[in-house]
């Protein structure tokens, strides 16, 4: 019996899957049952790392936290995603091409290095506090911006924004321009055209927007370390505690375990919401 | 058909994830005298700190015998712990004091028969009898080859009256002006000897709660931790905060660099000192060329070019007067038995504690309490 075009066609996505998302995402399952025996991790199978990640007061004060911070920069990509594919798509249709080159330009720059620019723009001698003793808002340096969870959503959206703005351009695609002008045809206004005909019929960016935004926040263990406060770090950095210094593997593993499960929890409901108000 | 595909695949995903996961009990303790010239021809595997391998001062004496030096990296001393757990082979590695017990724990490097060592009754004594070289079978399991005495850095210009006291940073007019590492080490080290517990880092469950109260307010006052000296040196230089916690004085001469001046200073509390080392890992397969080299890194000589470039101590008595720059600015009787001698204690605990006081993985899980 011969493999099918179709299956062949299949196979090297399958086997990249598999070889890099399935099979990395078992061993993290299998590790996380595994007790730890002069810091290694030993094949003795036990749930005491699901009922820690479960129970304990110090990782639930993280999970909080992170969730909080997570959906926060979800409806902030999100919410500024729209308009400016919006803008993008249907104001500015003859300059949209250079826009969208613009936005997928921001992606060159690397990650680390925005991170650390942001500590640059927002530290007691930066951009942000330049301008404000300029114009004479303040009289002394603010020392709110850095080392603060502002600083940490404000760093995380403007690197997610991209990520937001792509699949809801891209879902605005098969909008027909035709149905706006209908809408403000029939007396609607430019903003009432986006909330009643495109904003139903981007359902699925939006939600993709939103879920690309929450999953990459509540994954994050670097901006927090380098922009957040002592009392700012995420989840990730428990995990990336267990995985170094806690020497801890198999913890670290029902911890990102754990966090895997609220978040799908989490955007099933997030996604039932949406849904809901957009009908 | 398709079952018999499926089951294939699904007996090989966990025949392979088992594998993966399975762990790996590969040690070699090569057992013998040392041979003559073990290191002629041969590869030097290193794992650990970038300039602590003896790249630059070493670099004749292995170019006259042809030895080659590999080095890694690793992002942090876990993955090093990693690396070698999973068989890797390395023929020395980084050791460094406050995770030595751990390393020792883990198995993942071989006791040193000191008297293979020619330059070993040269290390300071302050450093070769330190328990913190030692496993509980009493044998040493790294070699210093460099230390140094964690003062605090600060900007003298922000800063007019420097801290006495880490206690002070208790204060409401610290609050978000320093940093500090994101472990307990010398927080809870110096808090401890600042309420008089003299036995610091052994500490009982009481004191360890005395103390940790105490550390929440320092965590709560602190702007952020600092990932490493780099980035204190970087929030310094930017004005970010004025002081920062746990340094090395190498930081003064590389804000120097940048035309902005730092200094450090040393709490009330005492010193702590820090020392990182050469180890020979469980899975070297050159045991011989990894004495020798060890040998070499603790002569007089390279060790006077070591702590001159790293702007750290000299462990070699020797050594002391040859060192140049800003590496002379050590108070050397801290290692030697002179009078601060015991100042240069150690700041974490080990691993296994006599019964009522609290291990190094007790201080890690109230650090991670206060943090959340």
């Amino acid at each position: 019996m011969r493999p099918s075009v179709r299956t062949l066609q299949m196979a090297p996505a399958t086997l990249y899957y598999v070889a890099l998302f399935l099979i990395p995402l078992l061993m993290l399952a299998v590790y996380s049952f595994y007790s730890v025996e002069s810091f290694e991790p030993v094949p003795k199978l036990t749930l005491d790392n699901y009922v820690e990640a479960a129970t304990s007061d110090v990782f639930r004060g993280f999970y909080l936290r992170t969730l909080r911070v997570a959906l926060t920069v979800a409806l902030i990509v999100t919410l500024i995603s729209f308009p400016f594919a919006f803008v993008l798509n249907y104001v500015l249709p003859a300059r949209k091409h250079v826009v969208y080159f613009m936005v997928l330009v921001s992606l060159f720059g690397g990650y680390i290095v925005r991170v650390y620019a942001w500590r640059n723009i927002m530290g007691r001698e930066g951009v942000v506090n330049q301008t404000l003793l300029g114009l004479g808002v303040v009289d002394r340096p603010v020392t709110l911006f850095l080392n603060s969870e502002l600083a940490v959503i404000v760093a995380l959206v403007n690197y997610l924004i991209p990520f937001g703005i792509l699949p809801i351009y891209a879902a605005m695609q098969n909008v027909p321009v035709g149905q706006v002008e209908a809408a403000q045809d029939l007396g609607g206004s430019r903003w009432l055209a986006a909330r009643r005909v495109v904003l139903p019929l981007t359902s699925q960016g939006c939600v993709a927007a939103f879920a690309i935004s929450f999953i990459a926040t509540s994954a994050e263990w670097v901006t927090p370390q380098l922009l957040g406060g002592t009392g700012d770090q995420l989840i990730g950095n428990q995990i990336q505690h267990q995985f170094g210094g806690g020497l801890n593997w198999p913890l670290g593993a029902a911890l990102a375990l754990t966090m895997v499960v609220l978040v799908v929890a989490l955007l099933g409901l997030a996604y039932a919401v949406i849904r809901r108000w957009l009908r | 058909m398709k079952k018999r595909w499926l089951l294939a695949a699904a007996v090989s995903s966990a025949l392979l994830v088992l594998t993966a996961c399975g762990s790996s009990d590969d040690t070699s303790e090569s057992q013998g005298p040392v041979k003559e010239n073990a290191c002629e021809n041969a590869t030097i595997n290193f794992i650990g700190l970038e300039g602590e391998e003896g790249k630059v001062e070493l670099e004749d004496w292995r170019e006259e015998r042809g030895t080659k030096l590999v080095s890694s990296w690793p992002g942090d001393w876990a993955q090093l712990i990693a690396a070698i757990k999973v068989g890797q082979p390395f023929e020395l590695s980084t050791i460094p004091y406050h995770w030595a017990q751990r390393m020792i724990a883990a198995e993942v490097v071989q006791p040193i028969d000191t008297s293979r060592l020619t330059n070993w009754d040269k290390v300071a004594s302050g450093l070769a009898e330190s328990p913190s070289l030692r496993g509980e079978d009493g044998e040493i399991y790294g070699v210093p080859i460099a230390w140094g005495d964690a003062p605090y850095i600060y900007a003298p210009d922000r800063v007019s009256n420097p801290p006495k006291s880490i206690t002070d940073l208790l204060d409401p007019s610290w609050k978000g002006r320093f940093v500090l590492f994101d472990a307990p080490d010398s927080p809870f080290y110096l808090l401890a000897k600042a309420h008089g517990f003299d036995e610091s880092p052994l500490l009982t469950q009481e004191q360890l709660d005395v103390v940790v109260a105490d550390a929440a307010k320092l965590v709560d006052n602190a702007a952020a931790f600092q990932s490493n000296y780099q980035d204190a040196n970087d929030r310094l230089i930017n004005k970010d905060v004025d002081l920062a916690v746990g340094g090395w004085e190498a930081q003064v001469a590389w804000a120097e660099e940048k035309g902005v001046t730092l200094d450090f200073g040393f709490f009330d509390e005492g010193r702590h000192g820090w020392w990182d080392g050469l180890a020979i890992p469980s899975t070297s397969e050159n045991v011989d060329c990894a004495y020798e080299y060890i040998d070499q890194m603790i002569s007089t000589e390279v060790q006077a070019e070591l702590a001159t470039n790293l702007v750290s101590g000299a462990v070699n008595t020797d050594a002391f007067d040859l060192v140049e720059g800003d590496a002379q600015s050590y108070d050397y009787s801290v290692v030697t038995g002179g009078a601060n001698s015991d100042d240069f204690a150690s700041s974490t605990p080990p691993e296994e504690v006599a019964d009522g006081y609290m291990n190094y993985q007790d201080w890690l899980d109230a650090w991670q309490k206060i943090k959340s």
